[in-house]
């Protein structure tokens, strides 16, 4: 535990001399992928939906991860206990240091597999030209118009057996679109895995 | 009421998007929610309820304060459209905007005031007002245009509303405003009082001559707006930094509703489009300036206090 905790002070003063906002973020999109979607042994499990919830402040991160093992199917819960980015920048050894991922899971039958995967599909292929920094990297320097967004963003991942399908979302949801439904519902399933009260017969878009 | 027919209704809506609910800013503690910060709490309200809402001397008095600052957000419209467009030697025309070179004394500030005052008001006089949601808002507010022939008739005075228009939503949706100051505090301030009256967010930047620009986009969010980005130049060979209308950008800055760190967006965006510029980030009235060399320190002040 303790070479545990020297090690995040290491990690934190990593960041610390850090000079550029950038590679923060860069580093914190590290840290994200490797706690909330960490890597799996390929040769037993197959990732093949992931959704991530990153609030710009104040919440926690979370994800959600539809994983396969030997033909079964299950949906995973991470999240940390605080805010990772406002823990990063805000130059507190301790509050990095206290940073800890939380997990549950469950299995779920193939059926309802099957039915995350075309929602989130859909999601991706509705929201195509979301992310306009992504684009604005190409082209460093053009005078364009960026957008500041200071909200949650959401990124999802569908890895079926022709593609892998992917978009991070930087826009509020809006009441009644399936991007909404999508991310309420994943937001109920991720507390619902955390309280132990998962059904599957619960959430209305995926009956 | 065979005064108002559709049209006039469409407008106000319209109008009214740019500057309508300054509650939830009132009572924002109670708004944000913890998990998911998407979605903003709502109540149902009966109809007595509403009919005393309407009814009461403090809603016609918000009613008319969100009159007067729509009146605000056109005449600066009409003083871009009337201004020349902005040229430059170094850096680049802003994208698709004109920019008016504005002062403090063109804007009232009595009537942000006013209108943080009304709001207050009315929050305390109908606690569950605040948790109305925009569209609930909005219903009333038109409710009560259409019952008042004042309200209808200061509107057309200030050219809110006029029968001829036809599409008064694109008007006054698809324009984005430049507005050039002399000083950078002025322009915090405006910043400031603008986002707080209309609940939206704001931006603008500083150049190395001591003035600023803020760019208001009439599009923007409680958690996003856009925001023009420069071309780069090399012009000591110490770094790239952005220019404005010839003018070195030193420093951005912008208004968040829920905190006072930078996001993660907002700092991949300082990284690429403003390179060796600071970022402020104004978080209820107080400025915090990040260092783009450190990355982390923030330095803030009580400006707004002393205004």
């Amino acid at each position: 535990m303790k070479t545990n905790k020297f090690a995040l002070k290491i990690l934190f003063l990593f960041f610390l001399i850090s000079p550029a906002y950038g590679q923060l973020s860069s580093r914190y999109r590290e840290e994200i992928k490797k706690k909330l979607d960490p890597e799996v042994d390929s040769t037993t499990t197959k990732v093949v939906a992931v959704y991530v919830m990153k609030p710009s402040f104040k919440s926690p991160e979370s994800s959600i991860r539809v994983i396969d093992i030997n033909n079964k199917s299950f949906i995973e819960a991470r999240f940390f206990n605080s805010n990772l980015w406002e823990a990063m920048i805000s130059q507190s050894p301790d509050k990095l240091s206290s940073i800890s991922t939380n997990y549950f899971s469950a299995s779920i039958s193939n059926s309802f597999r099957n039915k995350i995967l075309v929602n989130f599909t859909k999601v991706i292929e509705n929201n195509k030209s979301e992310d306009e920094l992504e684009k604005l990297k190409k082209i460093p320097g053009q005078s364009v118009t960026i957008r500041l967004y200071d909200g949650p963003t959401y990124e999802f991942k569908v890895n079926n057996d022709r593609s892998i399908k992917h978009i991070i979302i930087k826009r509020e949801p809006i009441i009644g679109d399936l991007y909404y439904k999508v991310t309420a519902i994943s937001d109920q399933m991720f507390n619902d895995l955390k309280n132990g009260t998962f059904n599957e017969s619960k959430y209305e878009i995926y009956k | 009421m065979k005064f108002i027919n559709k049209k006039i209704l469409f407008a106000v809506t319209a109008l009214f998007i740019i500057a309508l609910m300054p509650f939830i800013q009132s009572c924002s503690n109670n708004n944000e929610l913890e998990g998911t910060e998407k979605i903003e709490s709502s109540v149902e309200l009966t109809a007595s309820e509403k009919n005393e809402i309407i009814n009461s001397s403090e809603f016609k008095e918000y009613v008319d304060a969100n009159i007067e600052i729509a009146a605000l957000m056109k005449s600066l419209k009409v003083a871009q459209q009337n201004s020349s467009k902005v040229k430059s030697n170094v850096g680049r025309t802003p994208l698709d905007g004109k920019a008016y070179k504005a002062s403090p004394f063109d804007y009232d500030y009595d009537k942000f005031k006013l209108m943080i005052k009304k709001v207050k008001a009315l929050g305390e006089k109908f606690p569950s007002a605040k948790k109305m949601n925009q569209t609930e808002m909005k219903s009333l507010i038109l409710e009560s245009i259409s019952k008042s022939k004042e309200f209808q008739q200061k509107m057309i005075a200030n050219g809110l509303i006029s029968l001829k228009r036809k599409n008064v939503r694109q008007k006054t949706t698809a324009e984005n405003v430049y507005l050039n100051w002399n000083n950078k505090e002025d322009a915090y301030l405006f910043t400031n009082l603008w986002a707080f009256a209309t609940q939206k967010e704001c931006a603008g930047f500083v150049m190395a001559d001591g003035t600023a620009v803020v760019y208001i986009d009439p599009c923007a969010t409680r958690t996003s707006c856009d925001y023009p980005t420069f071309k780069w130049e090399d012009p000591n060979g110490n770094g790239l930094v952005a220019f404005y209308n010839g003018s070195q950008i030193t420093e951005t800055f912008h208004v968040h509703f829920k905190s006072y760190n930078y996001s993660s967006t907002d700092s991949q965006g300082q990284e690429l489009c403003f390179p060796n510029a600071t970022m402020t980030i104004f978080y209820r009235g107080y400025p915090y300036t990040y260092n783009y060399t450190n990355g982390t320190t923030y330095d803030s002040y009580d400006w707004m206090i002393n205004h």
